[in-house]
């Protein structure tokens, strides 16, 4: 199934991972994405990283996700290389920087949110011994966002088919026509998300048992040995450079 | 199983002092006490001493106006509405033996299944299995038995095809199916569903209607608060009427039926027979049928027949559309996109009013979104008065009532929402819309603070105010009970003599048959008449 630049599960995916794999290789990513210079040793942890990301999108066949993530790291060095950051090429710079840098961890999110489902993740989590208190609330969080972007993009169409634009120009405006209704909205899902949860017996202190597949498998190793590994690569690349 | 004595509810907050709650554990506080007069930091009384009983296999349907407190009776039964700082109950619940006040919602939740209206917000998890399952993972079942659970209700419920899909690629229908299957998974004893069928196209509320059966079968007890009834009559033990918080009128099915659809509607409620189960219907037959729709006279039943026959009329304004067509965005892996839509030649006079039917997921949606140029990526051409319109000319000629009207209320004020609509308007000219669609007293009130049926009435007033000659409606009476229905129905018919023209996706053949002069049905993306 493909992944979605959204933020909700978008179907079963290709190549079924553990959750915590999943969130082991996000962290270094994130890590490496956002830390990892783009010359000398540490371009090199860069580029394992940005590759790994761009594997794992391909295998659920997120072709344009996966080449777009590749094409930032290497715009990022490329731009790293060539671009002399005086005048207006520092502006250029700097944004390109900041794409290259933010793209291949924003594609691992959309990676892990799509192809994880709400239980898998609850699952998962609870193997990591995280209490309820903290689980609970983090599935209600990962259902409200996805209804709470789709209010938003409602409430969007029906104010462009009122004709209200809402420009930079006036703030009141916006806040007025744009962010009061979804608040409004937001609580009202708030409630009935509740609602739907309590009526079919979710409770704070209660055992609950779980159908969600958890379980590492030689494909999970591996993936968790690949971020390992880079991890190590890039606290080693640090170390070596001056 | 189901079991109300004497209940008496009001809503409060939680300044109620403590003295004024009764104790529930408590049955001597049961009585009038307490809730007679108006109690400080309680709202008005919104039940009034209902009783009723609901015995295993038995289905009991809770009918009446909106706000008459149907809902109340349902949350007060599955626990959503404690007795705490919610408000004050007098009088007792008992579901299984089981006090609903006191004990927490999730352990009632074991005994009492719930299906609420909107299945929008119904699904805790963001896939198909995980939500069939959840209910049974709440439960600490053993992961061997909610297996078999959840198979057993895959196969009953047709789920195969969608059991690894993404919630939110459900059409709402979909939705709600998958949210009663979870439900049914549960396999609790008694049932509590609050206006199940408000999204569903007849074939899905049929398919609601045989698994209320099962149930009834089964033995478990049924508590339903619906305004459409005809998909109930033919299995509902007991009808209770409720009006402003007293019941006012408990029948079987027979009776209620014997009293005639003049005394139901004198009653506001909705047509017993036929309607929700005929698929299509020749809405010229019907035009006769409701004594309040004085705008459905003028129609022309020649109009009402399909493509093409518009086509006499070309050039003297209305809408024609040529070979229409939307792909669905392709995604990864597949090089084409789902063709959504695909419309050859539709054409609509000028203040026609045409009402759009047919499945869910038919694409009836996608196609007002496409005439009112709020979807990017349609192919074809639209020309209104003989003008080409493109979509940005449609965003700016088409005025949308989409079928969330939360999302569509934007002004702080009744008045203020049509003043924004069109900035040119007097306040004569407010006062007049705001009377015509039944909205005069309420001005200065906060839009979002109405009933459903006013924040609708009012959504389409708005549109009125745009002053644009296409108005494209969405389910526009998903949940409204018949005066409201009927409102809305006046409402259209209003834009239609205006002649506005008025295209209305919708389910409810009742409206259809209360202001639509033309049925068009669409079945995946296709005319079909």
């Amino acid at each position: 199934m493909p992944v979605s630049p959204g933020l909700a599960y978008t179907g079963q995916p290709n190549l079924w991972l553990d959750p915590r794999a999943k969130l082991a290789l996000f962290i270094v990513v994130n890590i490496v994405g956002l830390a990892a210079p783009f010359s000398g040793p540490g371009a090199v942890v860069r580029i394992a990283a940005t590759a790994l990301v761009a594997v794992l999108l391909a295998g659920e066949q997120a072709w344009w996700m996966a080449a777009s993530a590749v094409a930032a790291t290497a715009c990022g060095m490329a731009g790293y290389a060539w671009l002399q950051p005086t005048g207006w090429t520092l502006v250029a710079s700097g944004l390109i920087n900041l794409l290259a840098r933010f793209w291949p961890v924003i594609a691992m999110g959309c990676y892990v949110l799509s192809t994880t489902t709400v239980s898998e993740f609850i699952a998962a989590l609870r193997r990591m011994r995280v209490p309820t208190a903290f689980t609970i609330p983090f599935a209600v969080v990962m259902r409200f966002l996805p209804t709470l972007a789709q209010e938003s993009a409602g409430i969007s169409e029906a104010l462009r088919s009122r004709g209200l634009r809402l420009g930079v120009a006036r703030p009141g405006a916006w806040l007025e026509y744009r962010l009061v209704p979804l608040a409004m909205r937001a609580v009202a899902i708030g409630d009935e998300l509740t609602a739907a949860a309590l009526t079919r017996g979710l409770d704070r202190d209660t055992e609950r048992t779980s159908l969600a597949r958890v379980g590492f498998g030689e494909l999970d190793w591996a993936v968790v040995a690949a971020a390992v590994a880079v991890f190590i690569a890039w606290l080693a690349a640090r170390l070596i450079t001056p | 199983m189901i079991e109300l004595a004497n209940v008496s509810f009001r809503y409060g907050s939680s300044v109620v002092p403590d003295a004024a709650r009764p104790d529930p554990a408590n049955p001597s506080v049961d009585g009038a006490a307490g809730l007679a007069g108006d109690s400080p930091g309680l709202g008005p009384l919104v039940l009034d001493h209902v009783s009723l009983a609901v015995g295993a296999g038995e289905v009991v349907v809770l009918c009446g106006a909106s706000g008459c407190g149907k809902t109340t009776v349902t949350r007060l039964v599955n626990g959503l509405i404690g007795t705490g700082r919610q408000g004050v109950r007098e009088g007792a619940v008992r579901v299984d033996g089981l006090d609903p006040g006191v004990e927490p919602t999730a352990r009632i939740a074991r005994h009492a299944g719930s299906v609420f209206q909107d299945p929008r917000t119904q699904f805790f998890t963001t896939d198909v299995a995980s939500e069939l399952a959840f209910g049974c993972e709440n439960f600490a079942l053993p992961p061997a038995e909610i297996r078999r659970r959840v198979s057993g209700v895959t196969e009953d419920w047709e789920l195969e095809g969608i059991l690894g899909r993404s919630v939110f690629a459900l059409s709402g229908g979909q939705k709600q199916r998958v949210i009663c299957a979870a439900v049914d998974a549960m396999d609790t004893r008694a049932l509590v569903l609050d206006e199940p069928s408000a999204n569903l196209d007849a074939p899905a509320t049929a398919q609601l209607a045989d698994l209320i059966r099962r149930w009834q079968e089964q033995g478990k007890a049924i508590l339903i608060a619906e305004h459409r009834l005809a998909y109930l009559a033919p299995l509902a033990d007991r009808f209770i009427r409720l009006e402003a918080g007293r019941v006012t009128h408990r029948l079987t099915a027979t009776r209620l039926r014997a009293l005639g659809p003049a005394k139901l509607a004198d009653l506001g409620l909705r047509p017993v027979d036929g309607e929700a189960t005929e698929p299509d219907i020749a809405p010229a037959a019907r035009l006769a049928a409701p004594a309040d729709a004085p705008g459905c006279q003028d129609a022309d039943p020649e109009d009402a027949g399909c493509q093409g026959a518009g086509g006499r009329d070309a050039g003297l304004g209305g809408i024609e559309l040529r070979n229409v067509s939307y792909w669905r965005p392709h995604r990864a892996g597949r090089k084409y996109g789902r063709q959504v839509i695909g419309i050859g030649q539709l054409d609509l006079r000028q203040g026609q009013i045409a009402a759009l039917t047919g499945p869910n997921g038919a694409g009836k949606t996608t196609l007002l979104r496409l005439i009112a140029g709020v979807a990017p990526g349609g192919r074809g051409e639209m020309r209104v008065n003989g003008q080409l319109w493109r979509r940005r000319r449609r965003l700016l000629g088409v005025a949308l009532v989409g079928q969330d009207v939360n999302q569509q209320l934007f002004a702080d004020t009744v008045r203020g929402e049509l003043t924004l609509a069109n900035r040119r308007l007097s306040d004569l000219e407010v006062d007049a819309i705001l009377g015509s669609f039944g909205l005069a007293d309420l001005g200065s009130r906060h839009p979002l603070a109405l009933s459903a049926g006013e924040r609708q009435r009012l959504a389409i007033a708005a549109a009125f105010a745009q002053d644009r000659p296409v108005v494209a409606l969405d389910e526009p009476t998903s949940g409204l009970d018949l005066g409201h229905m009927r409102q809305v129905a006046a409402g259209i018919r209003q834009l239609g003599a205006a002649g506005r023209t008025v295209l209305v996706a919708t389910h409810d053949q009742e409206l259809v048959a209360a202001c639509a002069e033309r049925v068009i049905t669409l079945q995946d993306g296709l005319l079909t008449s």
